[in-house]
C-alpha cells in the first residue's frame, strides 16, 4: 500500500502541485479505514500491519523535519476526515494539542520505557529495534479497535512484521557486543538515537540538544570538540535533515571523521531508505561498520 | 542661439506654457517675470529639455547650458566639502580618476567671494552662501547659455549684488543668460531684455518697454489656476518675440 | 591575558575562523551602511534580506547545500528586486520606498511559497540564515571576493555616486545617467547581505550593515574616515561577542549586536557628532 504525502521533492513539481489540488485516489473499499500518520515511519509500521485495508496518508513526508511541522489548512482537514491519527507522542507532535478530535490519536510509543534528558522526555523510540515490537503493537491494537473483522489479519502481519525486528535485534546485538567498548563511541547531529545507544550500550553525543531552534555557543561547540579530542572520538554521523556544516567543523578541529549518514526521523527517498525496516537495519549497519573500521 | 516655435507645455493635456514664440541671440542677458504659477520654470526646464513639449519645437544650438534651479533638489545634509560640490561642474573631464585641478576650484571660490569655504561641510552653509556655491559651480563648468530660476530670492542684498554683477561679467565676456527674476526693479537695474510670461508671452523685447504699468498690470493679473472644465484651445500661434 | 584573550583562537579553528570571517565583512559592510544612512535608506537592508529568500531557495532545491549556488539565486533575486523597484518608482515617480517594499514583500511571499513546497526542511533555514560559528573555507572566499569586490567599485564610482547622492538633477543635465551609479551601489548591498546571510544571519548581516555605521556617525561627519574607523568598531564588537560566547554560553551572534547596540546608545549620548550630553555642556566659544 503506498503512502500518500501531499509534499514531493522535485521543485517544478512542486510549483504545479501548488496551482492543482493533488489528490492521488487509490482503489478503496467502503469499509477501509483511512488513516493519518504524522510521519513516514508511522506510516509503513502502519501500512504493514492494515495491509489492504486502510488509506494511510503521512503529514510529513519523505526526508522532512518532523521536529518543526506547522499543520496547513489542508493538513488539518486531512486530519478532520481521518478515521484513525496515528503519532508518536512524547510530546514530538506538540500541534497535535490544538486540534479536536483528541480520540482518535493514537500514541504509537505508549509503553516504551522513557529516556529522559533536561526534564524532556526523548520522542524518537522508533530508532531502536527493541522499542519496534511496542510500536507495533500499538498500531495493532488501534487497528483492531476500528474494524475487528479484520484483526486477525492485523495480528498476524503484526507478527511477522515483529519476527523481522527480532531477528534483526539478535543479529546486530551480536556484532556489536564483539566491538570493544572504546569504539563504540560516536557524535551524532541531533539527539535522536538515545534509545539505539541505550539498548546497545553506545556511547552518542549529539551535537544539539533535541530541541533544534537554540542556536548554539561558542562554548559549548569548544567543549564538544575538547570531549572529543579527549575522549579520543572517532566518529561523528551526519543525518539526512541535517546541516552538515558542524560535523565538518568538528571533523577539521579534531581527529574525528565522518562514519556516515544516519536516517533519524524521516524515512529518505536517498540512499533507499523508504521503509522502517530499511532504515533501523541501515542504521545499525552503518554505525557498526563505522565503528569497526574506526582505529 | 536659443528658439522657441509655438510651444506648449503642459500636463494632462493642460497647458502650463502655451504658444510660445521666443528667440533668444547670442551674449544676451534676459529676464523673465509673472505671476506664480505662469510657467516661467517650466519654460526653463522646457528649454533644459526636461519636460517635453506637447507641441511646437525648441532648438538650442548653445554648446553647453547650465542651470540653477528654484527648488533645490540637493541634499544639504550629506557630508561633502564645498570644494567637492564645487568640483562637480568638472565630472565629465575629469572622469573617474583624474585628478581634480585645485587651482580651478580656489579661482571659482574666489570668483564669489567664497575663498576659506572650501573645505567646509555644505550642512554648514547658509542660504546666501549656498547660493554662491552654486554660483561656482556654475563657473567652473563654463557653459555659453545660462539658465537660472530665482536665484536671488531668499538671500541678502549684499550677495544679491555680488551675484547679479558677476552675471553681468560673465555677460561681457559673452554668455547669454536667461534668468527668471521676481524683483522688478533689480529687473530694470540690470537687465536689457525681458519676457513677460503669463501662461503665454504677455510682452518681450527692451526692458523698459516691456516694463510699462499696462503690460505689468496684465501679466500679473491673470488667474494662474488650470480650469478643469477648459475647452480645446483653438488659439493661433502668437505673435513672434524676439529680444532683439 | 594571552591565555584568556588569544588561547581561545589559537586552540579552536572554528574561533579563529569566525574572527576572520568578521574581519572581512567589517572591512565593507559599514562603508555601505553608511552610505544607507547618509541617503535615509536604512531599512533597505532589512527589505532586501528579505528579498534575497525565493533565489536563495530556488538555489537549493536545484542545487542543493552549494554555497556558491546559493549565494547566485539570493543575489539575482535582490537585484532583480532593486532594479524593479528603481524602475517603477522612476517611471511611475510615485517614491523608490513604496516601490521597494512591494517589491520585496512579493518577493519573500515567493521565497516562503517555495520553501514551503519542497518541503517543511528546516534545514533549509539554517542553512540560509547562517551560523558563525561554522563558517567554512568555502565562505570565506566568497567573503574575501565580495569584500575585494565592493571595495574596489566603491573606490571607482565613488564620484558620480556622491554626486548623484547630492544633487542627482545636476548629472542628469549634464548627460550623465547617476541612477546607474546608485543601481551599482545597491547591487553591491545585496552582495554584501548574501555574504553575510551565510556566514552570520539576516539578523547580523543588515545589523553589521547599519549599526557601526550608524554608531561612527554620532562621532565623525567625514565620509573617509568613517570608512576607515567603523571596521574597527565591528572588529572589536565581534571579538567582545566571541569571547563572552566562548566564556558565558551565550549565543554568538545576538551578543554581537547587544554589543553593538549598547555601543550605539553609549555614542547617542556622548558622541562628539550630534550627542546628548553636549547639548547640555557649555564651553567658551571661540572668536570666529
Amino acid at each position: 500500500m503506498e503512502i500518500r504525502s501531499i509534499k514531493t521533492p522535485g521543485f517544478i513539481k512542486s510549483l504545479f502541485i501548488a496551482l492543482l489540488t493533488l489528490s492521488v485516489s487509490f482503489e478503496s473499499k467502503a469499509e477501509d479505514i483511512n488513516i493519518v500518520t504524522t510521519n513516514t515511519i508511522l506510516a509503513d509500521i502502519t501500512s504493514e500491519v492494515t495491509g489492504k485495508h486502510a488509506v494511510i496518508y503521512s503529514l510529513v513526508g519523505y526526508d522532512e523535519e518532523v521536529h518543526a511541522f506547522n499543520p496547513k489548512p489542508s493538513d488539518l482537514k486531512k486530519l478532520k476526515e481521518a478515521d484513525i491519527i496515528i503519532a508518536n507522542g512524547k510530546n514530538l507532535e506538540g500541534w497535535l494539542s490544538r486540534i479536536d478530535d483528541k480520540n482518535k490519536i493514537v500514541e504509537a510509543s505508549k509503553g516504551i520505557k522513557s529516556i529522559k534528558k533536561d526534564g524532556y522526555e526523548d520522542p524518537h523510540g522508533w530508532n531502536s529495534p527493541y522499542n519496534a515490537n511496542i510500536y507495533i503493537d500499538n498500531i495493532a491494537y488501534a487497528a483492531c479497535a476500528k474494524i475487528p473483522a479484520y484483526c486477525n489479519e492485523f495480528k498476524d502481519n503484526a507478527n511477522k512484521y515483529k519476527q523481522t525486528f527480532n531477528e534483526l535485534t539478535i543479529k546486530y546485538k551480536q556484532l556489536y557486543d564483539a566491538l570493544p567498548q572504546e569504539n563504540k563511541k560516536a557524535i551524532t547531529a541531533h539527539d535522536a538515537f538515545g534509545y539505539l545507544a541505550r539498548d546497545f550500550e553506545i556511547t552518542f553525543i549529539p551535537i544539539k540538544g533535541v530541541n533544534e531552534e537554540t542556536e548554539i555557543s561558542a562554548q559549548i561547540l569548544a567543549q564538544i570538540i575538547k570531549q572529543i579530542r579527549e575522549s579520543g572520538i572517532k566518529v561523528i554521523f551526519i543525518e539526512n535533515i541535517s546541516n552538515t556544516h558542524f560535523a565538518e567543523q568538528l571533523t577539521k578541529e579534531t581527529s574525528a571523521t565522518i562514519g556516515g549518514e544516519l536516517i533519524s526521523d524521516s524515512l529518505s527517498k536517498k540512499n533507499s531508505v523508504d521503509t522502517y525496516y530499511k532504515m533501523v537495519d541501515y542504521n545499525l549497519k552503518t554505525v557498526y561498520e563505522a565503528f569497526s573500521s574506526a582505529k | 542661439m536659443l528658439s522657441l516655435k509655438n510651444v506648449t507645455v503642459g500636463y494632462d493635456r493642460h497647458p502650463i506654457i502655451h504658444h510660445v514664440n521666443l528667440s533668444v541671440e547670442k551674449g544676451q542677458m534676459v529676464a523673465i517675470i509673472g505671476p506664480n504659477g505662469g510657467g516661467k520654470s517650466t519654460l526653463l526646464r522646457s528649454i533644459l529639455n526636461e519636460l517635453v513639449p506637447m507641441e511646437g519645437a525648441i532648438e538650442n544650438s548653445f554648446k553647453k547650458t547650465g542651470y540653477i534651479p528654484q527648488l533645490f533638489n540637493v541634499n544639504h545634509s550629506f557630508p561633502v566639502s564645498v570644494g567637492f560640490f564645487v568640483s562637480s561642474a568638472l565630472i565629465k573631464q575629469v572622469g573617474l580618476f583624474k585628478t581634480v585641478n585645485k587651482k580651478l576650484i580656489n579661482e571659482a571660490l574666489s570668483a564669489v567671494k567664497l575663498e576659506g569655504f572650501k573645505n567646509k561641510y555644505l550642512s554648514t552653509l547658509s542660504g546666501g552662501q549656498f547660493q554662491r556655491a552654486q554660483f561656482a559651480r556654475i563657473y567652473l563648468q563654463k557653459p555659453d547659455l545660462l539658465l537660472l530660476d530665482e536665484p536671488f530670492s531668499a538671500i541678502d542684498q549684499k550677495t544679491s549684488q555680488e551675484l547679479i554683477n558677476l552675471l553681468k561679467q560673465w555677460n561681457n565676456e559673452g554668455k547669454t543668460i536667461i534668468t527668471v527674476m521676481h524683483d522688478l526693479n533689480m529687473v530694470r537695474e540690470h537687465f536689457p531684455y525681458t519676457v513677460a510670461l503669463a501662461k503665454e508671452v504677455i510682452a518681450c523685447g527692451e526692458t523698459d518697454k516691456v516694463l510699462t504699468e499696462e503690460v505689468i498690470l496684465n501679466t500679473f493679473s491673470l488667474n494662474m489656476a488650470i480650469n478643469p472644465k477648459a475647452e480645446i484651445c483653438h488659439r493661433k500661434s502668437a505673435e513672434d518675440c524676439h529680444t532683439k | 591575558m594571552y591565555e584568556i584573550l588569544i588561547q581561545p583562537f589559537v586552540e579552536y579553528g572554528f574561533m579563529f575562523k569566525s574572527l576572520l570571517g568578521c574581519v572581512l565583512i567589517s572591512l565593507c559592510a559599514p562603508m555601505l551602511g553608511l552610505f544607507l544612512i547618509l541617503k535615509k535608506m536604512s531599512l533597505t537592508g532589512d527589505a532586501i534580506s528579505h528579498a534575497i529568500l525565493p533565489g536563495v531557495a530556488i538555489g537549493y532545491a536545484v542545487a542543493g547545500l552549494s554555497v556558491t549556488i546559493m549565494t547566485l539565486g539570493g543575489f539575482i533575486a535582490g537585484s532583480l528586486v532593486i532594479v524593479l523597484s528603481g524602475f517603477v518608482s522612476r517611471y511611475t515617480k510615485k517614491g523608490e520606498d513604496s516601490a521597494l517594499a512591494v517589491f520585496y514583500l512579493i518577493s519573500l511571499a515567493l521565497g516562503i511559497l517555495i520553501i514551503s513546497l519542497n518541503g517543511s526542511n528546516i534545514d533549509l533555514l539554517s542553512i540560509l540564515f547562517g551560523s558563525l560559528l561554522t563558517i567554512n573555507d568555502e565562505c570565506l572566499i566568497l567573503l574575501s571576493s565580495i569584500t575585494l569586490i565592493t571595495i574596489v567599485t566603491m573606490l571607482v564610482i565613488r564620484r558620480p555616486f556622491i554626486i548623484d547622492c547630492i544633487d542627482p538633477d545636476f548629472l542628469i543635465h549634464n548627460d550623465i545617467n547617476g541612477h546607474h551609479y546608485h543601481i551599482i551601489f545597491m547591487i553591491l548591498v545585496v552582495l554584501n547581505l548574501i555574504a553575510g546571510f551565510q556566514t552570520i544571519g539576516t539578523l547580523m548581516a543588515v545589523g553589521l550593515l547599519i549599526l557601526p555605521a550608524a554608531i561612527i556617525r554620532l562621532w565623525l561627519n567625514n565620509i573617509v574616515l568613517s570608512c576607515l574607523i567603523s571596521p574597527l568598531i565591528v572588529i572589536i564588537s565581534c571579538y567582545c561577542g566571541l569571547i563572552a560566547s566562548f566564556y558565558y554560553n551565550y549565543p554568538t551572534t545576538p551578543i554581537i549586536i547587544l554589543a553593538l547596540g549598547l555601543l550605539y546608545l553609549i555614542s547617542v549620548f556622548l558622541g562628539t557628532n550630534g550627542g546628548i550630553l553636549w547639548k547640555y555642556v557649555r564651553l567658551k566659544h571661540l572668536d570666529s
